[in-house]
């Protein structure tokens, strides 16, 4: 089910009246519901995977009591070890399978050996990649007795398929979600009605932004040997800003439903286009994945310890493997690197941590410095966007030659004005609220409700206007 | 709770009202029509294209057409039932229908199952009356109403026009009609048009299409209103190429069950010599212009006269304008 459907907008006051008004004053029944509505909201998709997130919580719930039981080492790491496998397995088989076969074929070839094996017609299950991430960081947590284990099954189910999140993150730790499946939820005014405007927000980042400029970045790319190289990197903004609206809005939408039933997510995006450096950009962007991926694979590589080479490796190792994690292409891999290229320098002049506070507090522009800085980061993460829409590596650098001719020089063959105008004003928005948890946070300091209702309806109304008429998937689903 | 749920409904509220009046500000000229019916009705008709050959200007008795391009029987019923409640008394209903209406499936589907042709429908019939209706396509078109609308109130640069050498009105006069090249252009027409209407006039069954017809007929009757079955006229270049063969099994069988079963008039102009030899009369092929639309509509209520669907005095309010 999409959030930016008409589905949805059936389900989720349904789910939200059962909540407040039939299930509120027992909490095994509200965690029951949600369980229900988010394998309902998951098997509107598919119904059929929903066995695989179901085998999924029975294991890691299993491992979980298991090993909080279990003294030994050898067979604690046993345990560790089946959890691994059996969600990395799943994920490996639907994602990376074919991938992997193709690469092989091809490598064998290369060498004069010609293997025949075919491809298979996988689905991929709609978010496997972050729910699975969510129950490993369980199990991984209880390993390091970090965590104590659940034994409350139906909330566990729930912490794992809890639909707001479900299917395109934030992914979430045990250690924050799941206690609040124990509490009784109250419902709060103020949280609810906050809620309401981030999914508002969200959905204009969705259907305004990120849609209006997936039609023009799609013809672009689509159609990137007929354009000249300041339309190919006017191409290369649309889908920066497509790529942003749409998974932050995602985020937003995920984030304000789940205040309407009580709940608080982490921040998964924290304004990444004003950042002043990669390394800021990295803290700023997918912050959910990017924190994952430092507990559970940077920090135990070894991190930013150890000598040049070996920060070298484990920069390298973290970013490729976030590359990966988005797809099974070699254009997410070049990505990762690209962007662990950016990132090198910072970490060897030990400047990584230089911008850890918030963007321009005491005025309301940035300085020059700052607005430098920002422009340059900006720019760079434009171009490494390139080779994650690019459709292979041979598309990617055909378009950065382009970009890179003369031809940037001249008038765009494509400029949409209205679409141009309206990132601006979404940019300024952003810019305004940019020290809040998301862009419209400081309307609650606002005591009038008449102002701020004003505020939601003026939100819901621009968004109906300059909503796409194209219907676009978000792009994180594939993932 | 009470102050998150009343500020919700009312924010909903809030929208509802103001997308529901962008959205009023601008319809196309057909839903229009339907929708701002000023006057009792009493003469209407259905049907296609074919039914833009008939005009009720300078009739003392007032009619109004509520036929559309490619329209299927199904859509006719609906469109019936819509503008029933401005009938007046014993209204006269026409209902050309064209040989191809009893192969049409009600969407159109011919067209692809995202043709525009059900668009114009989702703007004014319920619900329950479109085939196959789906809120996904209703709220996007009204999406996309809403915008047009929208951006037709904020106000435009006029565009400079371009001088053009435009022919003077003498001129124009100069141009004589040439018929030999206009029948031959009629041909060639109809060469095409015929094998695309025999095409969609067998894409579904017939059955459920004569039962629309006999539905609509049967509600009609029972309201006592008089509907008259019609086909209008053709050209020879496009009715002889609907074999006798092919019109007994896709038409006339079924045009003529109809008109007795339920005794009704069947007024048959399809080959009729008064027009079918007659290129100058013809737009194209299955389409009268201006001059066979005026021949057409007199014969027409002189034969609706003789048969006593409508007086005498209907028509000469005509003559005398």
């Amino acid at each position: 089910m999409l959030f930016n459907s008409l589905d949805f907008a059936i389900f989720l006051p349904l789910v939200f009246i059962l909540y407040w008004f039939l299930t509120n004053r027992n909490l095994k029944a509200q965690n029951l519901l949600l369980v229900l509505a988010s394998y309902f909201f998951y098997g509107w998709w598919d119904w059929r995977f929903l066995s695989l997130i179901l085998f999924s919580t029975l294991v890691d719930y299993s491992v979980g009591i298991a090993l909080s039981k279990q003294t030994d080492s050898t067979k604690r790491r046993m345990l560790l070890w089946t959890s691994i496998l059996v969600n990395l397995g799943f994920l490996g088989f639907f994602k990376y399978y074919n991938f992997f076969l193709d690469n092989f074929v091809t490598a064998f070839s290369f060498f004069g050996t010609e293997i025949q094996a075919n491809s298979l017609n996988i689905i991929l299950p709609v978010g496997i990649s972050f729910y699975t991430f969510q129950t490993l960081s369980y199990t991984i947590d209880i390993y390091k007795r970090k965590l104590e284990p659940t034994k409350d099954l139906v909330a566990f189910s729930a912490f794992v398929s809890f639909f707001p999140q479900l299917v395109a993150g934030p992914i979430e730790r045990a250690s924050n979600l799941l206690p609040q499946f124990y509490k009784k939820r109250i419902f709060e005014y103020s949280k609810a009605a906050d809620g309401v405007r981030q999914i508002l927000w969200g959905l204009f980042k969705k259907m305004v932004i990120a849609d209006n400029c997936a039609e023009y970045a799609n013809e672009i790319f689509n159609n990137s040997a007929d354009y000249n190289g300041s339309t190919l990197f006017l191409g290369a903004l649309f889908f920066t800003f497509q790529i942003y609206g749409d998974f932050s809005g995602y985020s937003d939408i995920a984030i304000g439903t789940s205040r309407l039933f009580g709940f608080n997510l982490k921040q998964n995006f924290a304004f990444p286009y004003f950042s002043r450096d990669i390394a800021e950009f990295w803290r700023r962007w997918h912050i959910s994945l990017s924190t994952w991926f430092r507990d559970y694979l940077y920090i135990p590589l070894g991190g930013s310890r150890g000598g040049t080479w070996m920060k070298v490796r484990n920069t390298f190792i973290i970013f490729i493997v976030s590359g990966f994690w988005h797809g099974a292409n070699w254009t997410f891999i070049v990505w990762g690197a690209l962007n662990a290229i950016y990132f090198l320098p910072l970490l060897l002049r030990k400047k990584n941590r230089v911008y850890l506070g918030a963007i321009s507090t005491k005025y309301h522009f940035p300085s020059l410095k700052e607005g430098g800085s920002i422009l340059i980061t900006f720019v760079l993460t434009v171009l490494a966007w390139i080779f994650f829409r690019a459709e292979n590596i041979g598309h990617a650098l055909s378009y950065f030659t382009e970009i890179f001719s003369m031809s940037l020089f001249s008038r765009p063959e494509i400029l949409p004005w209205e679409l141009i105008s309206l990132i601006i004003l979404f940019m300024g928005v952003e810019w305004l609220g940019r020290n809040g948890l998301y862009a419209l946070d400081g309307l609650n300091t606002i005591k009038s409700s008449f102002i701020r209702l004003g505020f939601s309806f003026v939100l819901i109304i621009i968004t109906i206007l300059y909503m796409s008429n194209t219907e676009q998937e978000f792009i994180y689903f594939q993932f | 709770m009470k102050k998150f749920l009343f500020e919700t409904v009312l924010l909903f509220i809030l929208v509802a009202l103001t997308i529901n009046y962008i959205n009023s500000l601008d319809r196309p000229p057909r839903v229009e029509k339907i929708l701002t019916i000023k006057k009792k009705l009493d003469i209407i008709n259905l049907g296609t294209s074919h039914g833009n050959n008939f005009r009720y200007s300078g009739l003392s008795i007032y009619g109004g057409a509520f036929n559309r391009a490619g329209n299927t029987l199904y859509y006719d019923l609906q469109n019936y039932k819509f503008v029933k409640k401005h009938l007046a008394d014993s209204a006269v209903i026409m209902l050309p229908v064209s040989y191809f209406a009893f192969g049409l499936d009600e969407n159109r589907n011919d067209k692809g199952v995202d043709n525009p042709f059900v668009n114009d429908f989702y703007e004014y019939l319920p619900r329950k009356s479109i085939y196959s209706y789906s809120a996904k396509r209703d709220i996007s078109l009204k999406v996309n109403r809403i915008q047009k609308n929208f951006r037709n109130l904020i106000p435009k640069k006029k565009k400079v026009k371009k001088k053009t050498n435009k022919k003077s009105k003498k001129d124009k006069k100069v141009i004589s009609f040439d018929t030999v090249a206009h029948a031959e252009m009629l041909k060639e027409f109809a060469i095409k048009r015929v094998v695309h209407h025999k095409k969609i006039g067998s894409f579904a069954s017939p059955e459920k299409n004569v039962n629309y017809l006999k539905m609509l007929i049967a509600d009609a009757k029972q309201a006592g209103y008089r509907p008259v079955l019609i086909t209008v006229p053709y050209y020879k270049e496009y009715a002889e190429r609907f074999e006798a063969e092919w019109l007994a099994e896709n038409y006339d069988r079924y045009v003529s069950e109809i008109s007795s079963q339920y005794d009704i008039p069947y007024l048959d102009y399809g080959k009729d010599d008064r027009f079918s030899f007659k290129a100058e009369l013809f737009m194209n092929s299955d389409h009268l212009n201006k001059k066979g639309i005026a021949s057409f509509n007199e014969i027409l209520f002189t034969d609706l006269i003789k048969l006593g669907i409508i007086s005498k005095d209907d028509v000469l309010q005509k003559k005398n304008k």
